[in-house]
């Protein structure tokens, strides 16, 4: 069996993994929900992508964890912080790209990366509900439209509305002031993804906006979110595949990186 | 190149269309269209002093009276706050400068201006760049910080006159002889800035204006001891921008002239600004610029009139201390010895003598996010005006600018509610 | 040198119990209370004491410098302080002085102390003396004139107490050091609540330990205003991380770095009038944003500390809600790394425990590190 490298994203709601040859070709990768047992999480994770590999653990060369959870990474892999990890999966996808916007259920953040690849800033919203994928939750509840119909309905929205606050129950608040006021939710929903757009610009000016720009983590998958932010920046992001799979895929990239040096 | 701009402004701000008559308002007051032409104007004019006269941004509670001397056109960037927090862009201009690194805790009227700069974004299209930078700490630190940030990113010099706080009676003597000192040392500066020799009689024909600018702008709030009351605190706010920005130039106090014979011809009518006045209330703090209309509709719908402020009542506080014979030492008095700069115990003193002499039953205290000097201390202030005077009292958390973190309803729900123990 | 906790006389037992004084951030002439045999208990981060109080009388945007001193001055039973002293360092002090003083009422003597802002020219160093010689008369009126000899005495001791703590910097600067930070910084801190002559004991103690390498040593600059939250240090050595150099408002930022600032106060110590000696070093201390420094003295002083310790970048832990180094930072981080210089800025608070998205970012910075 062909020795592969592979990397664990335990994040607080989601554990990724993804495996690789050792010429960088993805032939794995797994995405299940955590539970507070990460160390267990992690295990599940990693042994699925491994059995989509048609591999097991006896061919894994090296292991890098990431997210909340990186140190409870299985066979003792090395821990690397997601903004190592999302640039360093961002740029296996796009080997040109500057920037990375990552919204995840728990945070969001602004990469900038140097020429060569190595972060060079970053900014991160961790502390505050607003900004990240558990505001979007919130607001797709109060509309009634699941996280899947949220993106769909702003993509249809007629008109611009302001919502103005800062603060999770502030906005669900202001919510509901407007549907009381006869506002569609398609236009709800696109003054939602204004709102976080805008914290998202901010996190993006902190750290200096450049293209290529690659958006990652579950709120990719939100097509009118990622167009508010384009609009607001004047930038074009690329999008990839799958996109919560980005930091697993750097740490995956940077397991082989380890596994190199060590073999000389 | 003719100037089309500035025609076009001023017959806009001359021209605007009469308010509707709202039953639960008295007339509105004829001068604020004279105000607004005057502020407009201000504000358009502004652009041409760059390169014709030093430009100098100003803190609020500055002796302009020394730049006046030299001729300086003058920018306060916390009237221009102001004025970005009623046309509702404090949240945008706020961002600009968060986007720069700039905490979200910080005071939003700082935060307009660092944003302002960086962008140049405003209701007023771009203010002249400075050449200097006049800054006095009696009303906060926060403006040294502010001013140092500036003058760092436009390289230019920061004159700084420095106010130590007033801890109690004793600290007075050391800190007006230190002002007094700091003052007559900044003449040689001023000089050498503005390319201008110091001409006494020039200083003290403006500190003589200055002088009765504020004495009439005291007059004029004085004029809402009566009852009813001819104007209202949110009225005073808006007609405060004179005296903040323009104070020492003759057209501060042609306008004040103006409206106090109008605000005296009301009351000899007994015209009142809320015919249906019940209960009278003192405001502290500043104003929530983004919600007068509102908040002034709200206080009328219950019988509230705001007859005093603590933040109004500022400018008109220590003005009689300028004197002629001893410019330097009374200036040094009436910045000194303002009340933001002196201890708690002070300010419940003045606030307490505030709503005895315009006879306020209620007392609405303005939490503003961004001004802790203010704000902190504001439960204390409460809880001894509520003691002394059994004077009724409610928290408002809000700021001067951001609305971001402004819940109207959680606001509206509080006033209505003290409103109502009032009426009880 | 005769030890300042001796007392008032030098020549006989000092008292059982010495007045005490607990003293708010940020700078204070210490001498003065010294030469009143008064001991000096700085306020910074004490850990919480719950009481609820602060809630009571401080809105939400007051940062936790405040909180939790008040909360401890208003929970100290007897033996408590005998008296407070409030420097005017910021707006948030101030209030917190004066809303002391009212709950105090004449139980306890509350100080004000109001050094000059935005200025150190000559007016300001004159201003400074007089506030000194206010401070100093006040302390006679509490407890007595001072005894001859006792302010020249505690003058040499603070200067004394200086030297030490240059030595102690100069030496971690210097690298291959390797005290961990943990105890690097509890010797550098007892100087807030030990006589001059106990921390220049403690701080020769350490300097006296040998040299040694750490097997990973990454040497950065911090800055802000306490090292925080509290087992950050602790955290930090676990990282590998050398606070190499710092400019925090209660350590770094009040460490003259050469012998030319020391320098000038020798010349007029020949006869000087101690109050003039005393405002000189205030103001000879490095730049401060609750003095108003200029943001560009502000900025040569931190690349010259990352330039004397070799750091490979600079750390900014912003106490939430101090204004007035959150207003300098943004110009700070900006100015360093033009210059080149990696910066990491982030937002901390009080408490006993390091968030894991703190060390989430420490982290990541380490590794974008050329």
């Amino acid at each position: 069996m062909a020795i592969i490298a592979a990397g664990v994203d335990v994040g607080s709601l989601t554990a990724k993994a993804v495996v690789l040859t050792r010429e960088g070709r993805m032939v794995g990768e797994s995405l299940i929900d955590c539970t507070p047992d990460l160390k267990a999480s992690a295990r599940e994770a990693l042994s699925l992508a491994l059995k989509v590999a048609d591999a097991s653990e006896q061919d894994l060369a090296a292991v890098v964890g990431t997210g909340y959870g990186r140190g409870s990474v299985p066979r003792g892999g090395r821990a690397v912080t997601e903004i190592t990890c999302h640039a360093r999966g961002a740029r296996a996808l796009f080997p040109t790209v500057l920037l990375v916007v990552d919204v995840g259920g728990q945070d969001s953040k602004a990469i900038r990366l140097g020429p060569a690849g190595r972060v060079a800033d970053f900014a991160m919203n961790d502390k505050c509900a607003a900004g990240t994928g558990r505001f979007l939750n919130a607001m797709a509840q109060t509309l009634r439209t699941g996280i899947e119909g949220l993106g769909p309905a702003g993509l249809q929205s007629q008109a611009a509305l302001d919502l103005s606050s800062t603060c999770t129950v502030f906005a669900e608040s202001e919510v509901l002031s407007l549907i009381s006021q006869g506002a569609t939710v398609p236009d709800i929903a696109h003054a939602v993804h204004t709102a976080m757009a805008k914290r998202l610009a901010n996190l993006v000016r902190l750290v200096g906006a450049a293209e290529p720009a690659v958006f990652t983590g579950g709120g990719a998958l939100n097509g009118d979110l990622v167009g508010c932010l384009q609009s607001l920046l004047g930038l074009r992001f690329l999008i990839p595949e799958r996109p919560q799979m980005a930091g697993a895929l750097g740490a995956a990239h940077l397991a082989l990186e380890d596994m190199r040096r060590t073999a000389g | 190149m003719k100037d089309v701009v500035l025609p076009v402004l001023m017959a806009r701000s001359g021209r605007r269309r009469a308010p509707r008559a709202d039953p639960l308002f008295g007339p509105p007051l004829k001068s604020a269209a004279e105000l607004r032409r005057i502020m407009t104007r201000h504000y358009a004019l502004a652009p041409y002093a760059a390169g014709a006269r030093p430009v100098a941004w100003v803190t609020s509670g500055a002796p302009v009276e020394m730049l006046r001397a030299f001729g300086c056109y003058t920018v306060y960037p916390e009237n221009h706050g102001a004025v970005c927090g009623a046309r509702r862009m404090g949240p945008e201009l706020c961002a600009e400068a968060e986007a720069a690194g700039y905490s979200q805790d910080l005071c939003s009227y700082a935060k307009i201006d660092l944003g302002h700069a960086l962008s140049g974004k405003g209701p007023a299209g771009r203010l002249p760049r400075p050449d200097l930078l006049f800054c006095t700490n009696n009303i906060c630190q926060t403006v040294l910080y502010w001013y140092k940030a500036l003058a760092h990113r436009y390289g230019i010099p920061l004159l700084m006159l420095d106010a130590p706080y007033i801890s109690s009676a004793r600290d007075e003597g050391p800190a007006v002889a230190y002002l007094t000192d700091q003052l007559r040392g900044m003449v040689p500066e001023l000089e050498r800035l503005c390319r201008k020799a110091f001409c006494e009689e020039r200083f003290l024909e403006v500190l003589a204006a200055s002088r009765r600018a504020s004495g009439l702008w005291g007059e004029v709030l004085a004029t809402m001891k009566r009852r009813p009351a001819p104007m209202t605190v949110f009225d005073a706010f808006v007609h405060l921008a004179p005296v903040v920005s323009l104070r020492g130039l003759p057209v501060c106090e042609r306008y004040y002239k103006i409206l106090l014979a109008e605000l005296r011809a009301r009351a000899e009518a007994g015209v009142a600004a809320v015919p249906a006045e019940r209960h009278r209330i003192l405001w502290d703090n500043i104003a929530i610029w983004f919600a007068l209309k509102p908040l002034s509709r709200l206080f009328a719908e219950h019988g509230c009139v705001g007859v005093a402020a603590t933040y109004t009542s500022a400018w008109a506080e220590t003005a009689h201390m300028l004197d002629l014979k001893d410019p330097f030492g009374s200036l040094a008095r009436a910045y000194g010895l303002i009340f933001l700069n002196r201890d708690l115990g002070y300010r419940t003193r003045l606030m307490a003598s505030l709503a005895r002499e315009y006879e306020a039953d209620g007392l609405v205290l303005h939490s503003a996010r961004s001004c802790k000097p203010y704000s902190i201390g504001q439960y204390d202030l409460r809880r001894k005006l509520g003691e002394s005077l059994g004077l009724k009292s409610v928290v408002l958390e809000a700021d001067m600018t951001d609305f971001r973190i402004y819940s109207e309803e959680q606001v509206k729900t509080r006033l209505t509610a003290f409103f109502e123990t009032l009426e009880a | 040198m005769v030890p300042v906790s001796r007392g008032r006389d030098p020549g006989t037992p000092g008292p059982a119990t010495p007045t005490v004084a607990a003293v708010c951030p940020a700078r204070v002439p210490a001498e003065i209370f010294w030469a009143h045999g008064i001991r000096m208990i700085e306020l910074w981060d004490p850990p919480a004491v719950e009481t609820g109080h602060a809630a009571a009388h401080f809105p939400p945007m007051t940062c936790g410098v405040i909180r939790q001193g008040f909360d401890r001055l208003v929970a100290a039973r007897s033996p408590g302080p005998d008296m407070l002293l409030f420097p005017h360092t910021c707006d948030s002090l101030q209030n917190l002085g004066s809303l002391t003083r009212d709950l105090m009422g004449e139980s306890r003597p509350c100080l004000f102390f109001c050094p000059p802002t935005g200025r150190s020219d000559g007016t300001a160093e004159a201003f400074l003396e007089v506030q000194i010689g206010a401070l100093d008369a006040e302390l006679d009126r509490l407890e007595g004139p001072v005894p001859p000899g006792s302010l020249e005495c505690a003058l040499d001791w603070g200067k004394r107490r200086t030297q030490s703590l240059r030595a102690l910097y100069d030496r971690r600067a210097a690298g291959g050091w390797e005290v961990p930070n943990g105890r690097f910084y509890e010797t550098v801190r007892a100087c807030e609540h030990l006589w001059p002559e106990e921390a220049v004991a403690r701080m020769e103690a350490l300097l006296a330990e040998p040299s040694g390498d750490a097997p990973r040593n990454v040497p950065l600059v911090f800055s802000g205003v306490v090292p925080a939250p509290a087992d950050l240090l602790d955290r930090l050595d676990a990282l590998g991380v050398r606070i190499a150099e710092d400019d925090f408002m209660a350590c770094g930022r009040r460490v003259t770095r050469t012998e030319a600032q020391e320098r000038g106060d020798n010349q007029i110590e020949e006869g000087g009038n101690p109050c003039r000696i005393l405002a000189r070093r205030l103001l000879a201390a490095p730049p401060c944003s609750t003095v108003g420094s200029p943001i560009g003295e502000r900025l040569s002083f931190i690349e010259s500390l990352v330039a004397r310790s070799k750091s490979k970048g600079v750390v900014f832990l912003s106490l939430k809600f101090c204004e007035p180094d959150l207003f300098d930072v943004p110009s700070l981080a900006a100015g360093l790394k033009a210059r080149g210089i990696p910066v990491l800025s982030v937002d901390v608070e009080l408490g006993p425990a390091t968030p894991a998205g703190l060390v989430t970012r420490i982290e990541a910075f380490l590794e974008s590190l050329p």
